[in-house]
């Protein structure tokens, strides 16, 4: 029983370090590349200490244009060790073995560049989750009534049904990551219905106090160097 | 011609001739002196302009104070010019009916003292104009307001003041004509503004957050008291000028309104203490400054007609008048961000009772008391209905609320693209502000 245990936290940990560098990785790296770095870290580093990650990052970075964000991925990568699983985007196992069984074909580079996009996902949720986590601190009443407010008003903005889905699973449980297809635009207008539910219920000058602090908070984050988080604001 | 007749002429003459000098001379001098006074009378009020901007400004979040003294700044030339043009020969030009001014329009070809009393009068009109800015702060389009100030000059302000003041060249207005007594205009000037003010802030709303939907009240507290504190000194040092100047000349009168004005100004802190104090609740810098502008707006209207002793209860009495009237603008959900429609509406009101009913040659006269009711009232009526249909219009029409993404991003943003303090403000703010 106990051997179970200790075998299902060892899982545990190594899906949250995936998760980790996967995290770090996808702002600089795309398609076959991103995966086949991930296959890498998998096979060879994974079950290494935090030391051998400035070897890894050498290593994926060589020859490559991210050469010169050798430090800014390693930095990342320490980083995001220190985040709490809730911090961290899915797991990219299944996407690497559908990969590796030849049974998705990924392009070598995406027509997007995630350089761009990535990071303002990145930055855009730890500012949510951030305004939202001190909304819920001060009073957790109040905070899902900001939420209330939040579900009542967003429909008229958002009529994609995908991204309604991602809206929903969001409201349900907002202390999670928000999905990913939405634009920049629609980034600024999720906050800003948040903040106009936030003014509602917690009065305008604690709400500004909360999202100065979050916006403190995002422009910490290594991502923050390509996409700023007052852009949302 | 006889000897005595022969000198007598002369002597008469000459005997007379000092005296037609000095008559002369007296009069010049008299009309410098007035000149003098009224023309300084007028920088003082005008000094007002930046006790507002200071005290509105003080009272706003930083992210809207560089929008507050915009306001400010601009309705008063705004005012000035449109006073010039129009207002002025409505308010004092001939007055026929008892309603309006029918000439004096553009004054250029007047007498000399002309000139000061417009320029006196033009003070007052940018001072009426300027109460809605800080009621309506945080909220309101930059552009809809400067137009809600042109029509304010132009129209609303200047014939409500023809029916008390007007006919300065023949006529007389109406609520003149039945005895109503507002020496420097607690109705005319402070009432007028803050029933457009009052109008102005039913029709953009409370700001985002301020009433929860749950009834609780948010109360938003300023960016900068210290700024407020100073501003309130400035509207204090003005209105010397304010109410000394209104005598329109350079009076012996005038020791006794401007005791008046300092021991209503005085008794209305002391009458807000008192009131915050009774009550059980806080002392607030800004209630106790706004409680020395409540008695200050108090005795306005009677500063010239009362003695000392119930200058001081007209000031005590503002006091707890402005903390009720706030008190029921809250239960109301009506946003007044500095206060101005309890400062200069009730206290406003209050004042033109107590002018009437305080007067010292005629204490308490119940017919003068209805009197200053019927100004009071009609001054309600005519200002609130037309400046509500007018901020009606121009919401339809170009819209007087800013957006929700502006009142968080803040008005000097989103209206100006400056920020007022940038050492400071940068964790708020947008990373374009110098790039838009």
């Amino acid at each position: 029983m106990l051997q179970h245990s200790v075998m299902e936290t060892e899982t545990n940990n190594m899906s949250r370090k995936r998760r980790a560098v996967y995290q770090a990785l996808y702002p600089y790296f795309s398609g076959k590349q991103l995966i086949e770095a991930m296959w890498l870290w998998n096979d060879n580093y994974s079950k290494e200490g935090s030391p051998t990650m400035r070897e890894y990052v050498a290593q994926v970075t060589e020859n490559t244009h991210n050469r010169k964000h050798h430090r800014e991925i390693y930095n990342s990568i320490m980083n995001n060790f220190l985040l709490s699983s809730d911090e961290l985007v899915d797991d990219p196992m299944n996407t690497m073995l559908a990969y590796r069984s030849g049974k998705i074909d990924l392009p070598d580079s995406q027509s997007e560049p995630l350089l761009m996009k990535v990071p303002l996902n990145i930055v855009f949720n730890c500012l949510l989750l951030n305004f939202y986590n001190q909304l819920a601190e001060e009073n957790k009443y109040q905070a899902e009534n900001v939420i209330k407010f939040f579900s009542k008003t967003i429909h008229n903005l958002i009529l994609d049904t995908e991204k309604s889905k991602e809206i929903l699973k969001w409201q349900q449980r907002p202390e999670t990551f928000l999905g990913s297809p939405f634009t920049k635009e629609e980034f600024s207008a999720i906050l800003h219905i948040l903040y106009v539910g936030a003014c509602e219920f917690f009065g305008p000058q604690k709400t500004d106090h909360f999202l100065s602090s979050a916006v403190k908070t995002a422009e910490n984050l290594p991502e923050a160097h390509h996409a700023d988080p007052k852009q949302f604001l | 011609m006889s000897f005595s007749l022969k000198y007598t002429i002369p002597l008469i003459t000459i005997l007379f001739i000092p005296t037609q000098v000095f008559a002369s001379t007296s009069s010049t001098l008299t009309l410098s002196l007035d000149t003098v006074w009224v023309a300084t009378a007028a920088a003082l009020v005008f000094f007002m302009q930046a006790g507002f901007a200071l005290l509105e400004s003080g009272m706003s979040r930083s992210k809207n104070s560089i929008n507050v003294i915009m306001k400010n700044y601009t309705d008063a030339c705004i005012g000035s010019l449109v006073f010039w043009l129009i207002g002025y020969g409505l308010m004092f030009g001939n007055n026929p009916s008892g309603f309006i001014g029918v000439d004096h329009f553009m004054l250029s070809a007047a007498e000399p003292f002309d000139y000061t009393t417009m320029l006196f009068q033009t003070m007052f009109a940018a001072t009426a104009v300027t109460i809605a800015s800080g009621a309506m702060a945080e909220r309101t389009h930059f552009r809809s307001y400067l137009i809600g100030a042109v029509v304010i000059t132009a129209l609303i302000y200047p014939i409500f003041g023809s029916w008390v003041w007007g006919g300065l060249y023949g006529g007389q207005g109406w609520l003149a004509e039945i005895g109503f007594i507002d020496f420097a205009g607690s109705t005319v000037v402070h009432s007028i503004g803050a029933w457009i003010a009052l109008a102005g802030i039913i029709v953009v709303g409370p700001r985002l957050g301020r009433f929860s939907p749950d009834g609780k009240v948010h109360s938003i507290a300023g960016h900068n008291l210290t700024l407020v504190a100073l501003g309130g000194f400035i509207l204090w040092v003005g209105w010397f000028g304010f109410n000394g100047g209104s005598t329109v000349a350079g009076s012996a009168d005038i020791g006794l309104i401007n005791l008046n004005t300092q021991l209503a100004a005085a008794a209305g802190v002391v009458g807000t203490l008192l009131s915050l104090i009774i009550m059980g609740k806080p002392v607030y810098l800004t209630m106790i400054i706004n409680g020395s502008l409540a008695g200050l707006v108090a005795i306005t209207a009677g500063c010239a007609t009362m003695t000392p002793d119930f200058a001081i209860l007209t000031g005590l009495i503002a006091g707890p008048v402005l903390i009720l009237s706030t008190k029921l603008l809250e239960t109301l959900n009506i946003d007044d961000v500095v206060g101005a429609v309890p400062v200069h509406g009730f206290c406003g009101a209050w004042g033109t009772l107590a002018a009437g009913y305080f007067k010292s040659d005629d204490l308490f006269n119940v017919t003068q008391l209805f009197v200053q009711l019927v100004g009071v009232s009609s001054a309600f009526i005519w200002a609130f209905s037309l400046s509500f249909i007018m901020y009606k219009l121009i919401d339809l029409i170009i819209g007087l609320r800013a957006e929700s993404i502006d009142e968080q991003r803040g008005l000097d943003y989103t209206e100006h693209n400056e920020t007022a303090y940038p050492e400071f403000q940068q964790e708020n703010l947008f990373n374009d502000v110098q790039e838009r």
